[in-house]
């Protein structure tokens, strides 16, 4: 259970770590150009998208998660 | 429209506020909470975006760019981190009954009075501007609402004409209803949470209604906006980040908003004592992002189409109503006007109920209770009286919130002023997370830290707006402190060029950190500190059930005396169950000496109404208490640090325990499949013995039965039995060699061997099977093959064995073919006969496998040749497979290395 705890801890971790670097610099600089993506800014673009990665990876660890514990009882 | 409907409308929802709160506290006291699910917390913790997330975004993205998104993605990147950081946090304040930020500082330090003051002062400090740009906000919106664009906006020539008097009294009216009922902080203000949740779809509905109107009703869209803003020079700064510093700028805001979602006393209020249940963080930490994302998703499109629209005549952070009225919707702007309201009441309802009971339980109470008269004289009207503070606090922070608006606010962007809040509280940030995970963190590293990050903050962000609005000469931006250019507020130690939010916080975060690892390290936690420490980070480890937390003070109290003093102040009905329940668990008397545990119980209770310093000034007036030493506190931790590494131990040796039972219980199948194959095998060679035995019996009888059998038939029965006698030694040899092999009795004698050689050696001993079969045989042994170093006499059993089974099964031809390749020799032996089923082609290999399975065609035999085939190659260290398909013959090859170093 512990295990899993910390399992879980890690995984949440990661997702924050990964999320705190693509968001900053030196991923920021590389989609800071002027160029355009479906119409907007290619930097609106990856900001956004990225945004709705990290929740996208959030819902999924949830479920996930949720599926594990099912699966454990 | 007109102002007085604007003002009549606001009032209406307020009162439909009223409605909600009440009918959510209604619902609690039936039992049936609509409070308690992860959906309410999630809107709860929403509470997040106010008037600056409403309007000021906007403003923000015309002066700054994009990085006004940071402050939303920063709690979505902290998001993950709730089950980890918040989860603790709220264990650690439902456990030890923490009302407030100031509340957990404080216990966290060993109930330290002078820090809870310090976190109070410094929250007050730093969150009055913060409510004054709500008040702002409503009072903008409602003037611009009421006027129909900015040039109609008039500033009241009274104060008493002025509207946000109204509302502020119409919001403190709201939270001194359904914010100081209770005594007790601990308890859940359902009422003003469904309201905030209510506020949170309110202004997310206002929001995307407005931001989808001017996305594609007054542009073609998202494209069509960026395409037409794309040449304006003011609005470059959208389409890509301009200069280094930028990025110094985006971190910094990303850091700050990571900090304050967690740090901010609403949030604390929202997040940690109004959380009903654990598990709602699990969904809240997914569904609270998607809210931030939703509520953003259009601010980009508002601030483009608010600049190309309305451009000067209108301030940037008020497009979000003007755009509305620009284009002739008067409706649309009043839910607009109502969306924003919602969002700023929101935030000041609940920071004002956070900050009033930290004013009141750090301030106000310990100041009151430390007087010896009022200890004495102290009876239930203490709870009037805690009521009371708690209400003049409140009206107490929005006078200060007016006030500020009126002198400061006003001459400021609502983000600067946010984001100047953000960087006060991120200054808890380092001692709330060493606190929470390093033990070793003192109170004297915890005061310092925050004072001297408190200090830098405002010199840095706080003296530059004074300096603003000219309540400090300019010449301290220009020339520094005392004269001294190094001290510049702006260019603080030469670093200049940096933006004013992302400076401030730099410095006034570094030298907070450093200054509490310093001081940790060079005066270490003391006694009570220490005790805090172990049940502040070892929270989860924790045996705690209630009240049963241990105690190591040495206190000595009377239990009527402390059963009395928790009465005063939650009240005789609830002290008395509590105790009850209590005495019941531990099997006691409600009288007499009161045990430690007791005494802690009664700090605890008490704290939840009071707050932890109040409660152990309280606890101490009835109480006699000697201060532990540090060796007697370490002692007790030490135990305590013993009884975990005997309960890892004891886990550790229940983990062995299981491995060796599991590993028995394996062990015991081995034994048991052993014991069944040999009494197969034994079941087996008997029956093999038996045939022949059988036939040599009756040919035998025959003959001696009958002395005038005719010689041709006597001679043909003899050789019978001789044949059969064959047989029977050739099985008993086999049985015995495979008993060799199995035992490991069976020793090679390696020398060099010509693989070449043996296998045309084998042909030629075999050549007249071959002719009598009238079989073809193909040879395609590579030249030149090397050496191998193996048992030639076993290898040659292996190879006869293999080729006079392939004989045996052939139609028409035989092929043999040896190679050598990648150090290793491949032997094949192929036939074209009937083949051999796949599902049986991993059991040939079996010990008399074809004596087993009676019903295949059973050629000449005994069943031992493969499986000892198999043995002595992997004496060799080599393999023996078999490829076969049904009518297409079958192969067997045997894969040998060069050499064998160690062979048995």
């Amino acid at each position: 259970m512990k295990k899993r705890s910390a399992q879980i801890s890690g995984r949440l971790i990661f997702f924050s770590v990964i999320f705190f670097l693509l968001l900053g610099y030196p991923f920021i600089h590389m989609a800071n150009k002027p160029l355009n993506v479906f119409g907007v800014p290619l930097l609106y673009f990856y900001i956004m998208s990225s945004w709705l990665a990290l929740i996208f990876f959030l819902i999924i660890s949830q479920y996930v998660g949720v599926v594990k514990e099912k699966r454990n009882e | 429209m007109s102002k007085w409907f604007v003002i009549l409308a606001s009032l209406g929802y307020l009162l439909l506020l009223f409605a909600v709160a009440y009918f959510a506290e209604h619902r609690q006291k039936a039992g049936k909470s609509i409070v308690a699910n992860p959906y309410v917390y999630a809107l709860s913790l929403a509470v997040y975006c106010t008037a600056w997330t409403f309007y000021g975004s906007v403003g923000r993205t015309i002066s700054n760019g994009l990085d006004f998104l940071y402050i939303y993605i920063g709690p979505t990147i902290m998001a993950p981190l709730f089950m980890v950081v918040l989860r603790k946090i709220i264990r650690i304040s439902k456990t030890y009954r923490i009302t407030s930020i100031a509340d957990f500082i404080s216990t966290r330090f060993g109930k330290n009075i002078s820090l809870g003051i310090i976190v109070t002062v410094l929250c007050v400090v730093g969150i009055i501007p913060y409510i004054s740009i709500q008040l702002k906000a409503i009072n903008i919106s409602l003037e611009l609402l009421s006027a129909g664009n900015q040039a109609g906006v008039l500033q009241p020539e009274n104060w008493w004409a002025d509207s946000t008097l109204y509302i502020a009294i119409g919001l403190s009216i709201f939270v001194i209803l359904f914010g100081t009922r209770s005594v007790d902080a601990t308890e859940k203000h359902e009422g003003l949470v469904a309201a905030v949740a209510f506020e949170s779809i309110v202004k997310l509905a206002a929001f995307l209604a407005v931001g989808i109107f001017v996305t594609y009703g007054l542009f073609d869209g998202y494209a069509s906006i960026f395409q037409q803003a794309k040449d304006v020079p003011a609005l470059k700064k959208i389409f890509t980040l301009e200069g280094e510093g930028s990025y110094m700028q985006i971190t910094s805001v990303l850091l700050l908003s990571m900090s304050a979602i967690l740090f901010l006393p609403r949030q604390y209020q929202v997040a940690v004592v109004e959380n009903t249940h654990e598990k709602h963080i699990k969904k809240a930490s997914w569904l609270f992002p998607i809210y931030l994302f939703l509520i953003n998703f259009f601010v980009v499109a508002i601030a483009l189409g608010g600049y190309l629209l309305l451009n000067d005549s209108s301030s940037p952070d008020t497009y979000v109503i003007s755009l509305p009225l620009y284009a002739n919707q008067p409706w649309l702007a009043l839910l607009v006007y109502i969306g924003g309201f919602s969002a700023a009441s929101s935030m000041i309802i609940v920071e004002i109920i956070a900050l009033s009971t930290m004013i009141s339980n750090h301030i106000v109470l310990p100041a009151f209770l430390s007087i010896e008269k009022v200890q004495e004289n102290l009876d239930k009207s203490i709870r009037v009286f805690i009521q009371n503070s708690r209400r003049i606090s409140i009206v107490l922070i929005m006078l200060l919130a007016l006030l500020f608006d009126k002198l400061v606010a006003e001459k400021y962007s609502l983000v600067s002023i946010g984001l100047v809040s953000f960087t006060a509280v991120a200054q808890f940030a380092p001692a709330m997370l060493a606190g929470l995970y390093w033990k070793m963190v003192s109170k004297n590293a915890a005061v310092t830290s925050i004072v001297i990050g408190f200090v830098i903050w405002f010199y840095t962000l706080v003296i530059p707006s004074m300096v603003g609005v000219g309540m400090i000469d300019q010449q301290i931006m220009t020339d520094g402190l005392f004269g001294l250019s190094i001290l510049r507020p702006q260019a603080l130690f030469g670093l200049e060029g940096w933006d004013i939010i992302a400076h401030g916080f730099f410095w006034s975060i570094f030298s907070n950190t450093f200054f509490l690892f310093l001081v940790s390290f060079l005066f270490p936690p003391q006694s009570r500190e220490l005790y805090q420490a172990e049940l502040f980070v070892d929270i989860d480890r924790m045996e705690i059930r209630g009240e049963e937390v241990s105690v190591i003070w040495k206190e000595t109290a009377q239990v009527e005396a402390l059963q009395q003093l928790v009465a005063t102040f939650i009240g005789a009905e609830r002290t008395s169950s509590m105790f009850e329940s209590y005495a019941t668990r531990r099997n006691l008397s409600l009288s007499g000496k009161a045990d430690p545990a007791l005494v802690g119980l009664t700090e605890r209770l008490l704290a939840g109404a009071i707050g932890s310093a109040a409660a152990r000034i309280m606890v101490r007036s009835v109480a006699k208490e000697k201060e532990p030493s540090i060796e007697e506190v370490l002692r007790v931790l030490q135990e305590s640090q013993q009884i975990k590494e005997m309960n890892k131990e004891l886990r550790k040796k229940s983990l062995e325990l299981t491995k060796a039972t599991e590993q028995l219980t394996k062990a015991n199948q081995q034994l048991k499949q052993l014991d069944e194959l040999k009494d197969e095998f034994l079941y087996t060679v008997t029956h093999e013995l038996r045939t022949p035995l059988t036939s040599i019996r009756a040919l035998s009888e025959i003959v001696f039965d009958n002395p005038d059998l005719p010689e041709e038939d006597r001679l043909r029965y003899l050789e019978a039995v001789i044949r059969e006698t064959e047989r029977l030694s050739h099985l008993i040899t086999q049985v015995l060699s495979l008993e060799k092999y199995e035992n490991g009795m069976q020793h090679l004698e390696v020398r060099p061997v010509d693989i070449a050689q043996l296998l045309h050696d084998n042909l030629a001993s075999i050549q007249a099977l071959i002719s009598k079969e009238q079989l073809e045989v193909k040879v395609n042994i590579a030249s030149l093959l090397p050496t191998i170093h193996a048992d030639p006499y076993l290898l040659s059993q292996v190879f006869y064995n293999l080729i006079s089974n392939a004989i045996k099964h052939a139609r028409s031809s035989i092929q043999i073919s040896a190679q050598f390749s990648d150090g290793q020799f491949y032997i094949e032996v192929t036939d074209d006969g009937k083949g051999i089923p796949l599902d049986i082609q991993d059991l040939i290999f079996d010990k008399f496998f074809q004596a087993k399975n009676q019903t295949l065609q059973k050629p000449q035999g005994s069943g031992l040749g493969l499986a000892i085939c198999k043995k002595i190659i992997e004496l060799h260290h080599g393999q023996i497979h078999v490829q076969s398909a049904p009518n297409e013959g079958a192969t067997f090859r045997v894969i040998l290395p060069m050499r064998l170093n160690e062979v048995v």
